[in-house]
């Protein structure tokens, strides 16, 4: 990683630890807390899971927001999820998260 | 005789409620406890009476399908780019709107028209996709057939671009995914404009929006370093919500909700912008608006148009 971006990744990385482990971090939140833009947040937050603070994932979501399902790239999303009471959802952009979740 | 009885055909595929107030932003008498077909009459009857120009209805009957119940993404665009689109390779280019058709359930995806001038391009989109449908009294389940209408909205000078779906079917042409049929036409729009399309920033907008009267707000949703929050008002609107002004310094950014626009405010020739309430639910993660009601191009113009400007 290029030296110049030290600062930003301390900044992000201070966000990422104080959230819970396991948590789903929604990468425009950490964006928004570090001060970091978008599109550093994102590659800083590729650094991160490299060295196993967490990864990136895709996760549908239901109308309310809560996670059904996690995927490692869009090919695999499914049409239509099936959440743990039975309930299918039809997948639309907008049940899908791009997402950081932090380490365990 | 051939032309008013297309523009009748044409008159019928809009709502009762589109025609209405089509009207009523014409302002003209629209007859708001009237049937759909005295509605109808009345519209042609307002052409024979010079009320109404043909190139007017004949634009809306077009803008009936392409401003209804859509889900309308947002996206920025290079400027240089846009400008650099030649409107001369479009097959289906149109010079006037009275040459603007929309075949409603085409056998496969098929562009209807392309209308490019100096500021503004406008391409439509139609295709058919299918839907199960359970007839309870035979026993059976079949399949029904619904067009979809989807518009490219080019402004070349801003680089704001809109693409505006139909809602997809279960059976559509471009995939077994709901996602495949939107990834199909943003893709399509992109090697048409010869440029990429980034969303469009709509955090800041939302934050606007909250701070000022143009919307109520009736349920929000916002993230925090653990969780989300959603808050849903009891009331017209989560803003007068103690619990609201509680959680609100701990959100980070808003995810999304559902914004109400409030009807007035005069308009250039004097009429409201808006003449009644307009529903809307705003995805700033995705850069989507959904219109929830039989809407007409002035609302969604103006919808779009204030965004913009909070953003």
């Amino acid at each position: 990683m290029d030296a110049s971006w030290t600062h930003e990744l301390m900044r992000v990385r201070d966000v990422v630890r104080r959230a819970a482990p396991g948590a789903a971090l929604d990468p425009r939140v950490v964006a928004e807390l570090s001060g970091v833009p978008m599109g550093q947040v994102i590659a800083l937050l590729q650094f991160l899971a490299r060295n196993r603070e967490g990864r990136l994932e895709l996760r549908v979501v239901d109308g309310r927001g809560i996670e059904v399902a996690s995927f490692r790239s869009l090919p695999e999303v499914p049409a239509v999820v099936t959440d743990e009471f039975g309930t299918r959802i039809a997948v639309e952009p907008e049940n899908v998260e791009l997402i950081f979740r932090v380490s365990r | 005789m051939a032309a008013r009885t297309n523009r009748y055909a044409g008159l019928r595929r809009a709502s009762g409620v589109q025609l209405k107030y089509f009207l009523r932003y014409h302002r003209l008498a629209a007859g708001m406890n009237d049937g759909r077909a005295q509605v109808i009459q009345r519209v042609l009857d307002y052409i024979e009476t010079g009320k109404l120009t043909t190139e007017t209805v004949d634009r809306a009957i077009v803008e009936f399908l392409e401003y209804r119940n859509k889900r309308v993404y947002l996206y920025t665009a290079d400027p240089k780019a846009l400008a650099r689109v030649d409107g001369s390779v479009f097959a289906n280019r149109i010079d006037t709107w009275s040459e603007a058709t929309i075949e409603a359930q085409p056998e496969s995806p098929r562009q209807n028209y392309a209308y490019v001038d100096e500021g503004h391009i406008r391409i439509t989109f139609s295709e058919t996709h299918r839907h199960p449908a359970i007839r309870l009294a035979e026993e059976r389940v079949g399949w029904r057939r619904v067009g979809k209408v989807i518009v490219l909205d080019v402004d070349r000078a801003s680089g704001f671009v809109t693409l505006s779906f139909d809602p997809p079917g279960r059976i559509h042409p471009h995939g077994r995914r709901p996602l495949d049929y939107y990834a199909h036409y943003r893709a399509q729009c992109e090697g048409i404009l010869g440029t990429a399309l980034t969303s469009f920033p709509l955090h800041q907008a939302l934050f606007g929006l909250e701070a000022g009267d143009l919307v109520r707000l009736q349920q929000g949703r916002g993230s925090t370093l653990d969780g989300r929050v959603d808050i849903v008002s009891m009331g017209i609107d989560v803003r007068a919500m103690a619990a609201f002004q509680a959680v609100k310094p701990s959100i980070a950014v808003r995810d999304c909700g559902r914004y109400v626009w409030l009807p007035g405010g005069p308009a250039g020739n004097g009429a409201p912008h808006l003449l009644r309430e307009i529903p809307t639910e705003i995805y700033a993660s995705t850069s989507m608006v959904r219109f929830t009601r039989d809407s007409v191009v002035q609302e969604v113009r103006y919808v779009l148009g204030q965004i913009q400007a909070h953003a």
